[in-house]
């Protein structure tokens, strides 16, 4: 790509490039609509992602379809009807489980049952580290190789582990707006860490290019954080079939994902390093 | 290079062959989990325990398997239980695996505050765990299928928000999370319970108390009556019509409970179907009673004992002196009904303002005839429930005790005295009687 050069400018004393004036061919600025055309386009021409992460979302609405019948008990994802909006983007790409099984219902589960909570768990986990790899790999032409896939798998679950116990609070909303300014801030410099994984970066390294690559795109990643989150959240919110909707939002972020790293990451680039 | 590529029939193909299968797998795997829900045999009655209020899933309050004190009695052991302020209602204790499970004394007056939700060896009364909530109700101990420990649910009745059903892991062995953050096994509520509701005082509380029926409970979330998993708290289905809120009898895979228009209606514990057993009764029905051979019916002053068909095999009404007490919750077994019925127009003096006094009486299950009347005990009114075994009838007293009468003849065996505070109803199990009363949780034993 031609942007390999252009990032030179931007670098940095640890080698990455900040990809600050990214720009595409034709010389237009990176801006969240551009990377939404962009995705979408990459999309268009490559359906089998679309239909690879709605198939995740698929699986997901079925594992949530059969808990809501087994005797543990869950918890469900209440959406929008709790009266409230939520930006509910995963820095992995993944869609809201309809419900899930709070810690206080795992004391005292006999071993069978705990076995099999599990193994629902892990299939939701990695249907959609499948699929995330297959995305990315896809529209990124990299290699999906198994060390490619346990790095991303293990990122994902770290991400879903870190979402699942983070704490929450209710406060005042000037008391609260530094803290989403501060998650926005983090997580639109995270945005481009699943596509980085997939093309073959360790993961401290992932980390580190990922904030480097963010690096003056604030505005237009947090816009598509925003515009992810928000989408995510309503159809996630969907009485029937929510994670298989909001898993259309989820292949919508892959494409974005992945436009943004080709136009601001260089071709490849594992071996930058 | 900018990838590019359509989807092939085989993609095509194997992804619709893909979600067929997960579609498929998924109804199996509900399929599977519900028939085994279905055929979980509920748990044979226990001969040593108490779990619920009224005993058991029909109420007969009846524990034949015990061996009460009925030479007097002393105090085994005893545990401070928390109270909410103001109290005026007081639900009785459950046992259940040797663990006695109490709600501290409550107000009904809407003061905040919540009672204690205890529980305690039922040898020596060691504290096993405990925590705050506002329990409204007596707690029912229901089987947990997913879990090594059973569920322990009460039933919470906030003014304003939705009631909710809040289960608990049973204490001791694996469970400890009771003396944690006090983080229940599951909530469950409804989305639309019924706000057009009346509902009958049973045994302490203002509020029925939820019944385990196998691994079932079945509640009321005010006039919504509600069929829950023990173990998953899923409610499994819900009434489509608001109900008057009394305590359900189940036997048999069947909920009795009062209807919209004072008849009786019946309720498969599974599907949640229900059919009339009695359209209408003369004056409103407040209490049900399922022993194996009649489903007694009981309201103000009356009695009426219903076959199989639902046809009235027998009735009796109390009527003396005017006054009209409730004649339930009753108190089924051995061939006997312990009921309570107006005291002699004597013994309330006649002056229209004087508080009914009522009397524990025995009548014949078989035909409904008078067996004796307890004149010597005058009778708690709210906190009525008596607790029946072998050669014992254990009922709160009108001024704040516990009279243990004898089934043969109504005569005072002992009497418990603990204090200030009134005693709620008892518990038999083995040779112990529980109580709370005067703040604290009472065990109690013959000489």
């Amino acid at each position: 790509m031609s942007d390999g050069a252009e990032t030179k400018t931007g670098e940095t004393d640890g080698g990455y490039p900040t990809a600050a004036d990214a720009r595409r061919p034709d010389g237009a600025p990176l801006t969240g609509t551009g990377l939404f055309r962009d995705g979408l386009a990459l999309l268009r021409r490559n359906p089998s992602v679309v239909l690879a992460v709605v198939l995740a979302g698929l699986t997901v609405a079925v594992v949530d379809w059969v808990r809501l019948a087994d005797p543990i008990p869950v918890a469900a994802f209440e959406g929008i009807t709790t009266g409230r909006l939520t930006v509910h983007y995963g820095v992995m790409v993944s869609v809201p489980a309809g419900v899930t099984t709070t810690p206080s219902a795992l004391a005292g589960l006999q071993p069978g049952w705990l076995v099999w909570l599990g193994a629902l768990e892990l299939l939701r986990t990695a249907v959609f580290v499948g699929a995330g790899v297959y995305a990315f790999a896809t529209l990124l032409d990299a290699e999906p190789t198994p060390a490619v896939a346990s790095r991303y798998g293990l990122v994902f679950a770290a991400d879903g582990l870190l979402r699942a116990f983070a704490p929450s609070a209710d406060v005042p909303l000037l008391v609260g707006i530094p803290f989403v300014a501060l998650y926005l801030y983090v997580v639109a410099h995270l945005v481009a860490l699943p596509a980085l994984l997939v093309e073959g970066w360790s993961i401290l390294d992932a980390i580190g290019r990922s904030w480097r690559l963010a690096t003056g795109h604030g505005w237009a990643l947090g816009g598509v954080v925003v515009l992810i989150g928000l989408a995510t959240f309503l159809s996630a919110s969907a009485p029937v079939g929510g994670p298989v909707l909001a898993s259309v939002v989820a292949a919508v972020q892959v494409g974005a994902v992945a436009a943004f790293v080709r136009r601001a990451g260089g071709p490849d680039s594992a071996t930058e390093t | 290079m900018v990838p590019d590529g359509s989807l092939s029939r085989r993609q095509l193909l194997a992804s619709g062959a893909g979600a067929g299968a997960l579609l498929s797998g998924g109804a199996l795997a509900r399929r599977y989990l519900r028939t085994a829900a279905a055929d979980a045999s509920p748990d044979a009655d226990e001969p040593s325990a108490w779990p619920m209020a009224a005993r058991d899933p029909g109420a007969t309050a009846y524990a034949p398997e015990a061996d009460p004190p009925t030479d007097g009695v002393r105090v085994r052991w005893r545990c401070g239980i928390r109270s909410g302020p103001d109290p005026d209602q007081r639900p009785g204790p459950v046992v259940t695996d040797g663990i006695v499970y109490a709600v501290g004394p409550f107000g009904s007056s809407g003061v905040p505050g919540s009672p204690g939700l205890l529980a305690v060896s039922a040898s020596d009364g060691e504290v096993l765990a405990h925590v705050r909530r506002p329990a409204r109700t007596a707690p029912a101990v229901a089987p947990a299928r997913a879990y090594r420990g059973r569920t322990v649910a009460t039933l919470e009745t906030p003014t304003f928000d939705p009631h909710r059903l809040v289960g608990f892991p049973s204490a001791g062995g694996e469970s400890s999370d009771w003396f944690g953050g006090g983080e229940p096994r599951w909530t469950a509520s409804v989305d639309a319970d019924a706000d057009s509701y009346s509902r009958t005082h049973f045994g302490g509380s203002t509020a029925p108390p939820p019944v385990a029926a196998g691994d079932t409970l079945v509640t009321y979330f005010r006039g919504t009556l509600a069929a829950v998993d023990g173990s998953s708290g899923t409610v499994r289905w819900t009434s489509d019509e608001g109900l008057p809120a009394t305590r359900p009898a189940v036997r048999d895979g069947t909920a009795y409970v009062v209807g919209p228009e004072d008849g009786v209606r019946a309720y498969d514990l599974v599907t949640g179907d229900h059919a009339t057993v009695r359209e209408r009764f003369p004056e409103s029905p407040m209490y049900l009673t399922a022993a194996p051979d009649h489903l007694f019916v009981s309201g103000q002053g009356w009695i009426r004992a219903l076959d199989a068909d639902g046809e009235v095999d027998w009735e009796t009404t109390f009527e003396d002196g005017g006054e009209s007490v409730p004649a339930g919750p009753l108190a089924v077994g051995d061939g006997t009904v312990y009921a309570r019925r107006p005291a002699p127009s004597s013994v309330g003096g006649g002056e229209p303002e004087a508080e009914p006094t009522a009397r524990v009486c025995a009548l014949d299950a078989a035909d409904g005839s008078v067996q004796w009347v307890a004149e010597a005990v005058a009778v708690a009114s709210g906190l009525f429930l008596p607790a029946a075994a072998d050669g014992l009838v254990a009922v709160p007293t009108a001024d704040g005790a516990l009279a243990g009468l004898d089934t043969a003849d109504g005569s005072v065996l002992w009497r418990f005295d603990p204090g200030a505070e009134p005693c709620s109803p008892a518990a038999i199990v083995g040779d112990a009687v529980y109580v709370v009363g005067n703040a604290h949780l009472y065990a109690l034993e013959e000489p």
